[in-house]
């Protein structure tokens, strides 16, 4: 079975949202509707000086990894506009390749 | 006039900078021409780069540009405008644009429900005078429009004088060639008259200015084509981010999220914040929480160490700085244990922060609008600007770098004054100007109206002491403005007190109604969007970025540009610009010589050839001295606004069609500019300051006079815990404001479905304790208040804060509410003085007359309910 999905660096995530409205705007979704959303983790104080404040891309099932985008060769519409760069988009296999360190995570959202 | 507004407070309680002498030493200020633009000479070696412009893909028309204002944005991305059957559908990054590089915000691809909202102003309106507030607008024609306004300035200048209609604007880009329509009128005053002490950008602008010559920008390759890429760019080790979100706020020409580029390449930060955002997360013990207010005392500790501790470029220091045995002497005058108690920051991280940046090579500071929003900012910025300067980070790649207008292209942007040189004489540029007298450092090139002067100016009685009251304005023109959400410091008392009483006209141009608008408006001009017209993005010393029109204007709108184009053409005022004309010795025009007699340069009463040809060789004129040129000769003398754009361009040597044809075009960049004689008139070595080295002792400063210091300082903020303790008692915590929220641009995008859905309140942030102690839930509504007014905001809790500060956001608005019965409602139209912390500002400014605390206010909270339910006259003190 072949997974597809995304690369996430949480690290790098800044809680901008730009994906959202990415998705929204390709897919011509109200406010209500969304490929994905962000949720936030913290502020959370882990030592004296020391804290974790990160962002979070979360895939819903109105995500079709923009599969009329990919096929005329460009990018899902959420990872082209992720103005952090830390949303890739491939197969789990291409994804697993590029893991470098921690705090990037592999989100699969469709098997075929 | 309102009962509840009492006369205001406008003079600092407190001043802390010590006056210096004035000195007799003539000052040429190049400085000033440096970052407003001057006439260069023409170009001519520009090659013609081309890209596509246009394409059909997949359905769609692409059509290729950038994205500015209207609604409002400080950056200029690449965008791809997708269109079908005449309709914006998409807007796309582009790819291949050097600035960002595919990637746009949220704004930007929400930008079709901000072209088709149902809201949007469709045609042009009127209401009377008496109505102002009241639902009595009645649609009429851009030719009445103009008639009323054309009528308006006519009489406001016979009865008052051209200098009493003002042009004010928000924060919006790329309106400022309104500047050359006040001018064209007679009028040298523009700004932001209702914003306290011009506090953005300016009080660090005039820093840099009168310091280096120039203004200088953390460089993050933004300078080159090939960005990160460029064999000449260096990644800098280090940076300090300093009072500045960048990610969610964007600031002028600044592209937030070059940072995670940055980072990403290993780039190591320190952040100095109130709030632990997202980067200071990353910074780890390196976020210095500084009280807000208190940047100041961090800024001279890190000066002093770096200082004493001997850790400056001692050889940058020795060939291009000024002053740093004075600078060291003031160093002395401060205790580091005192500066460390009063930033709130403790002295070993200051310490730590302080030498890794000073061996870090190189290293950047980035920062933001919190050091404009305090009394001390301009001093704070000074002391800045010195640290990358002692350090040898000045102009070097990945350093502080200086840039300048593209190819001298400044005129129709921010800080160009668009037609002052031409349209203007001396007796009203500065001579008229408010507060050019009032605060010297206005009258020396920083061509804006001072607020505060203008504060002064409508509390002044005749007969009492007349230094800073010579007149009060009567009109004014409002660019794409919402003042009371945005920018006015107590600001239904200026609505009521001064602009809804004094004003005998106001006109306003803006996509949606605001309730600025609402409020005040006789005339209403309905605006569109960037999508929606042609135009340049030239306000960034990077690149010209070409607008490019996808889109028929929606309903009856207009480009912010056609209409100064019309109506210039309509409100030009008659007469003959000085100069160009022969005169008797009364200096009116007598044309008693036979034309035959008249030779070119030859010695004529009131001809100045120089002035006469540099006319002729801009406006391709055939000048003749019995007739002179009339300012409607030059005001205004283009048919379209493309001809204006090319008169604009001229400097670079190419036309808006050439640019539309490049979509953006770069000037070449080098650094270290002091070295190669790149940065002076005359050629010479060094910077373009009076002596040719970076002043961190400035010399324009000591010059200007005025109360001004020419070394950098630490001065206390008005109504702090320190320099008021009194009121402190009965406002206990720390009010700082402007936390950033990604999906809105100040008072923008509040009726955006999508994006407001992400955002649906005004928050404030609290510390849990600090709540408990006040028996505040997260999530309640709950009133903040101090001695000027006071606001409601919801809570939302978080424990990195220090307890004794809040936060909240700012230039919020309700446009779901409805305008209201705003007369009576003291909530004011859509709410707009409702969740509203400027009500809680002070007025005074600093002594340069830069920087008022809207980030450092005092104040008490205690429990409301929610915020629909009525609004108590006065708050229930605990």
């Amino acid at each position: 079975m072949a997974f597809k999905g995304f690369l996430i660096d949480v690290e790098y995530c800044t809680g901008c949202e730009a994906c959202v409205l990415a998705c929204q705007q390709e897919k011509g979704y109200t406010e209500h509707e969304f490929g994905l959303r962000i949720n936030k983790l913290g502020p959370l104080q882990i030592g004296e000086k020391d804290y974790q404040y990160d962002f979070i891309p979360q895939f819903t099932r109105w995500c079709d990894l923009c599969e009329d985008r990919v096929a005329r060769g460009k990018q899902p519409a959420c990872a082209q506009h992720c103005q952090s760069r830390s949303l890739e988009y491939g197969t789990l296999e291409d994804l697993a390749k590029r893991v470098f360190r921690e705090k990037q995570q592999i989100v699969v959202v469709k098997g075929e | 006039m309102s009962q509840q507004c009492a006369a205001p407070v406008l003079t600092p309680a407190v001043t802390e900078s010590p006056a210096q002498a004035r000195t007799t030493i003539e000052t040429p200020l190049q400085a000033l021409s440096n970052i407003y633009g001057g006439l260069l000479p023409v170009r001519t070696d520009v090659t013609a780069d081309e890209r596509p412009i246009t394409w059909e893909e997949d359905g769609y028309t692409v059509i290729r540009g950038h994205a500015r204002s209207a609604p409002g944005c400080h950056n200029a991305c690449g965008v791809l405008q997708y269109v079908k059957d005449g309709r914006l559908v998409k807007v796309e990054g582009d790819p291949e644009n050097p600035y960002n590089q595919g990637r746009l915000c949220s704004r930007c691809l929400a930008m079709t429900d901000v072209v088709y909202h149902e809201d949007r102003l469709m045609y042009p309106m009127k209401r009377a005078r008496e109505d102002r507030g009241l639902d009595r607008f009645e649609r009429i024609s851009w030719d009445e429009a103009y008639d009323i306004i054309e009528a308006e300035f006519k009489r406001v200048t016979e009865a008052w004088g051209a200098h009493t209609i003002m042009m004010c604007q928000g924060t919006g880009r790329d309106i400022h060639q309104v500047t050359r329509l006040n001018a064209a009128i007679g009028s040298p005053n523009e700004g932001v008259p209702y914003f306290a002490g011009n506090s953005c950008y300016l009080p660090r602008i005039a820093s840099m200015a009168c310091m280096l010559g120039d203004a200088a920008v953390m460089d993050c390759s933004q300078f080159l084509p090939l960005r990160y890429d460029d064999p000449r760019y260096v990644v800098p080790e280090f940076c300090i981010v300093w009072g500045h979100n960048p990610f969610y706020s964007n600031a002028d020409g600044f592209f937030g999220h070059w940072f995670t580029d940055l980072m990403q390449r290993g780039m190591q930060v320190a952040v100095i914040d109130p709030q632990l955002t997202w980067l200071a997360a990353r910074a780890g013990e390196n976020w210095l929480r500084v009280r807000p207010g208190g940047d100041g005392a961090l800024a001279m500790a890190m000066l002093k160490i770096i200082i004493e501790e001997e850790l400056y470029d001692h050889e940058f220091c020795e060939y291009w700085v000024y002053g740093l045995e004075q600078v060291a002497e003031r160093c002395k005058e401060y205790d580091l244990e005192e500066l460390s108690a009063r930033s709130w920051v403790p002295l070993e991280d200051i310490r730590r922060v302080a030498r890794t940046y000073a061996a870090s090579k190189p290293a950047a500071i980035q920062w933001g609008v919190a050091l404009d929003q305090q009394t001390g900012g301009q001093q704070a910025a000074h002391a800045v600007t010195a640290l990358w300067t002692i350090t040898g980070n000045l102009d070097v790649p990945g350093g502080n770098v200086i840039g300048r207008p593209c190819w001298g292209i400044a005129q129709p942007n921010w800080t160009g004054t668009w037609g002052y040189d031409e349209l203007l004489t001396p007796a009203e540029e500065p001579g008229l100007r408010m507060g050019a007298e009032r605060f010297p450092l206005f009258g020396v090139g920083f061509k804006n109206l001072s607020s505060n002067a203008t504060f002064e100016s409508w509390e002044h009685v005749e007969g009492e002491d007349d230094l800073y009251g010579p007149y009060q304005f009567k009109a004014a023109y409002f660019v794409t403005n919402n003042f009371t959400a945005c920018m006015g410091a107590q600001t239904k008392m200026q609505m009521e007190r001064w602009y809804r009483e004094k004003l005998e006209f106001i006109c306003w141009s803006d996509l949606f109604m605001n309730p600025s608008m609402f409020a005040l408006a006789d005339v209403v001009l309905p605006v569109c969007t960037w999508a929606e017209r042609i135009g340049f993005g030239g306000l960034n010393p990077y690149s010209i970025s070409c607008i490019n029109q996808a889109i028929e204007p929606v309903g009856d709108t207009k480009a912010d540009q056609t209409i100064f184009l019309e109506l210039g053409r309509r409100v030009t005022r008659e007469g003959v610009v000085p100069g160009t004309a022969l005169a008797d010795a009364d200096g009116k025009v007598a044309p008693k010589i036979p034309r035959s007699n008249i030779t070119r340069g030859a010695a004529l009463p009131g001809v100045d050839w120089e002035k006469v040809e540099k006319l002729e060789g801009q406006y391709h004129l055939d000048v003749d001295v019995l007739r002179g040129v009339r300012y409607r000769d030059i005001a205004f003398p283009w048919d379209t606004v493309e001809e204006m754009w090319d008169y604009a361009l001229k400097q670079g040597g190419f036309t808006w069609k050439e640019l539309q044809h490049a979509v953006w075009k770069m000037p070449e960049f080098s650094y270290r500019k002091y070295e190669t004689g790149g940065l002076r008139d005359d050629g010479g070595l060094g910077f373009a300051t009076p002596s040719g080295r970076a002043e961190i002792y400035s010399m324009v400063f000591q010059h200007v006079g005025g109360g001004l210091d020419p070394l950098p300082a630490y001065v206390e903020p008005i109504e702090s815990p320190y320099s008021a303790p009194e009121l402190a008692r009965d406002y206990p915590l720390i009010l700082t404001t402007g936390a950033r929220v990604p999906h809105f641009f100040h008072s923008e995008h509040r009726q955006i479905a999508r994006l407001r859905a992400l955002h649906p309140d005004p928050l404030v942030y609290i510390h849990p304790d600090t709540a408990a102690d006040y028996d505040i839930e997260e999530g309640e509504w709950i009133w903040i208040w101090n001695n000027h007014g006071k606001c409601t905001y919801k809570t939302s809790f978080n424990s990195t804060y220090d307890p004794r500060v809040i936060q909240t956001e700012h230039a919020w608005w309700f446009p779901e509410r409805g305008h209201g019965n705003s007369r009576e409602d003291e909530a004011g139209p859509y709410g707009v003085f409702e969740s509203n912390c400027n009500n809680l500002v002070p007025l005074p400014a600093g002594v340069s007359g830069f920087g008022s605390n809207y980030k450092a206010m005092v104040c008490q909270i205690g429990k409301n309910e929610p915020a629909v339910s009525n609004v108590p006259d006065t708050p229930q003190v605990r």
